[in-house]
């Protein structure tokens, strides 16, 4: 007897109220475990609502507990691969959020894009300088100061040439190229020159201020 | 079931973005810069026109055209100075590194001044007669003499400071290690005397940079800065940064004899 079987008593006996009439059926379906509760029902006689609600609430008791042990059943004869889409619940609400906190742990503590990210920085941070020259160009002064600039880093490169020209020295004990490195970097920052080429143009407007 | 993802994702966007959000900010800043940059440039442009139109203007008999060329030309000159103070304070906000212990007292500066002019273009606005707006256009000019003066102090001091703190801090280091290897060649026996002369020689100029720039520093703190003085402090910026590139090339040849002697002594 199956599960859909008792339900369909259970809903008979609700519209009927008879509760022998469900016994047969119990019995007509030889169902082992009824068979002494429906010889109970056989005995009564009359159709009240009290011995009908009985009836149902054993035929209810009896169906959940045939719930729980055709699930046991099958459970214990399912293969492994059925088994684990039986528990997928339990691994989607704790398994996923377990890994995804393990896997920020490793990024905090690791941090194993440090590298990367200090590359896109710089990289980010030339593009930067670089936005800042191009709007300075847009300036005719500002123009002339890359000039100047760029004449500085020529003389720079010859400065590094000429150390590379010059015979091969098999040690570097006076640092030769960390000065033709550092001898690139010494000038001003250029928003200075910038600021006071700027500051000599305001300079015209502030020149209107006068009495007409 | 949802909330959990949901605090999940929470706690991972907030991991990334604490990684991430100084670039960003930096790159945001940089768009600023250039936005206030760009309206500055389109302000002076605005101003030239105006002026050219008053120019102009002031050849023909009509008083009531003057006025109004008159007031628009200080409008114009006005949002110039007021644009150049947005544009300024973004680059003060970019370049932390460069104004550092500067920064508050510039941006106040500038904030103080945009308000003062706020109000000033507000009077400017009401003026009904070239008296009113002469008596504007000389406030402004008091004001902005003695306001530029104290910002193109702080702007230019803070530059000074942050060169001398990394290129001529890297200048000094690169002499005490360029002394330490000469005392090394001199422990193996190796005669120095053709670097001594070079190393005495950059001493003397490293010298000359540190009492100029001393120099330049004090003169800022005392004089005012116009036109005139901006290009007098320019010139000896340029001159100090040259100084500095003589001083890389004694060091480039003492780098080259100092290994020759290394060598050879080898």
């Amino acid at each position: 007897m199956e599960d859909n079987d008792l339900k369909k008593i259970i809903k008979d006996l609700d519209q009927t109220g008879d509760a022998q009439e469900a016994a047969r059926v119990v019995q007509g379906h030889n169902f082992k475990p009824l068979e002494d509760v429906s010889q109970s029902f056989l005995s009564i006689k009359s159709r009240t609502e009290a011995s009908r609600d009985l009836v149902v609430k054993i035929l209810n008791d009896i169906s959940q507990m045939e719930i729980k042990n055709s699930n046991e059943t099958v459970l214990s004869g399912t293969p492994s691969k059925l088994r684990i889409q039986l528990h997928m619940g339990k691994f989607i609400g704790f398994g996923i959020p377990l890994a995804l906190v393990t896997l920020v742990a490793i990024i905090v503590i690791g941090n194993p894009f440090i590298k990367e990210k200090s590359q896109v920085s710089e990289l980010r941070t030339i593009g930067d300088e670089e936005k800042t020259v191009d709007v300075a160009g847009s300036s005719v002064q500002s123009y002339i100061e890359e000039e100047k600039q760029v004449s500085q880093i020529d003389s720079v490169l010859k400065d590094i040439q000429s150390v590379s020209l010059n015979p091969p020295i098999t040690n570097d004990l006076f640092g030769a190229g960390a000065i033709a490195l550092e001898a690139q970097n010494a000038s001003f920052n250029p928003g200075l020159m910038e600021f006071i080429n700027q500051e000599k143009s305001v300079d015209i407007v502030n020149a209107s201020f006068v009495k007409f | 079931m949802m909330k959990k993802y949901f605090i999940t994702i929470l706690v991972i966007s907030c991991v990334f973005s604490i990684g991430s959000g100084s670039v960003f900010a930096k790159e945001y800043e940089s768009d600023n810069f250039s936005k206030a940059y760009k309206r500055f440039e389109e302000g002076k442009t605005n101003y030239t026109q105006a002026k050219t139109d008053w120019e102009n203007e002031k050849q023909n008999d009509s008083q009531e055209r003057l006025f109004e060329k008159t007031k628009d030309l200080l409008e114009r000159s006005i949002d110039v100075l007021k644009k150049r103070n947005e544009q300024l304070r973004k680059r003060v906000e970019l370049k932390e590194d460069v104004y550092k212990d500067y920064s508050d007292e510039i941006i106040k500066t500038l904030d103080d001044d945009s308000k003062n002019l706020e109000n000033y273009l507000s009077n400017l606005i009401e003026s009904t007669s070239t008296d009113t707006l002469n008596d504007v256009s000389l406030k402004i000019s008091s004001h902005i003499q003695e306001q530029q003066t104290y910002l193109r102090k702080l702007v230019i001091l803070s530059h000074i400071d942050q060169f001398e703190n990394t290129t001529f801090k890297t200048v000094l280091d690169r002499n005490d290690k360029i002394s330490e290897k000469i005392k090394e060649l001199k422990n193996l026996g190796i005669d120095t005397l053709t670097v001594d002369i070079l190393v005495k020689s950059a001493s003397d100029q490293i010298s000359s940079v540190r009492d100029n720039l001393n120099i330049l520093r004090d003169e800022i703190k005392k004089q005012a800065i116009d036109s005139q003085k901006l290009a007098d402090i320019e010139k000896r910026l340029i001159s100090i940064q040259d100084a500095v590139k003589d001083i890389y090339q004694i060091f480039r040849k003492i780098a080259i004899e100092g290994n020759n002697l290394f060598s050879n002594k080898k």
